[in-house]
């Protein structure tokens, strides 16, 4: 059995046995991977400049 | 030199190489992580200097207010920009994925470069790398 089959097999034995607990974490790490969210985390829509300038009106 | 040694140092070498040579998928998510950086870097010095002007006088903070709403439109472009080409990274596949990301970019960095002057502040370094970043990238959209 080679180390990457190991690991495998591993891997789908904690799914089966914590499946509640495994599987957001992993769905979060391959969500994660994806630059669009990180992008769309980094710039929120609507820009600090516009929140600024509605600032002070009635 | 032992064999075990001479494989050990081939290995080493092999994977420095690989290290050092960077794809261009690579460049281009690096790229638009940069930009990204930079266009929130520069929008959120656009917003202090209208908040700075809030305790000046009337026509101080009219005209705080017009650079402000000139930032705000400034990024909405950007913003669109930036994430169309992080999109593009997403899909990486396609021989023209490189040239969409460098243009969406260059579009990006337009509208950096008007938040830039709306501001009128000190340049952020941050803002100024991001800058330099979609020059580099400017001559990939052709």
């Amino acid at each position: 059995v080679s180390a990457e089959d190991f690991v495998f097999e591993l891997l789908k034995l904690a799914i089966r046995i914590a499946p509640d607990v495994l599987s957001p974490i992993l769905r979060r790490g391959a969500d994660d991977s994806l630059l669009s969210r990180r992008v769309l985390a980094m710039l929120p829509e609507e820009s600090a400049s516009r929140a600024a300038s509605r600032m002070g009106e009635p | 030199l032992g064999l075990q040694v001479k494989i050990v140092l081939f290995v080493t070498a092999l994977s420095l190489v690989g290290c050092a040579s960077v794809t261009p998928r690579e460049i281009s998510r690096a790229s638009v992580l940069g930009v990204a950086e930079a266009l929130r870097v520069a929008d959120a010095t656009c917003a202090l200097q209208v908040t700075a002007a809030a305790a000046l006088g009337d026509s101080e903070r009219k005209l705080a207010k017009k650079r402000a709403n000139d930032c705000a439109d400034a990024y909405d472009l950007s913003r669109s920009a930036v994430l169309s080409a992080a999109y593009a990274v997403d899909s990486w596949g396609t021989a023209k994925s490189q040239r969409d990301v460098a243009c969406f970019i260059v579009v990006a960095s337009e509208g950096l470069a008007t938040i830039v002057r709306a501001a009128g502040e000190k340049i952020p370094l941050v803002v100024q790398d991001g800058i330099t970043l979609a020059k580099m990238l400017a001559a990939r959209c052709k």
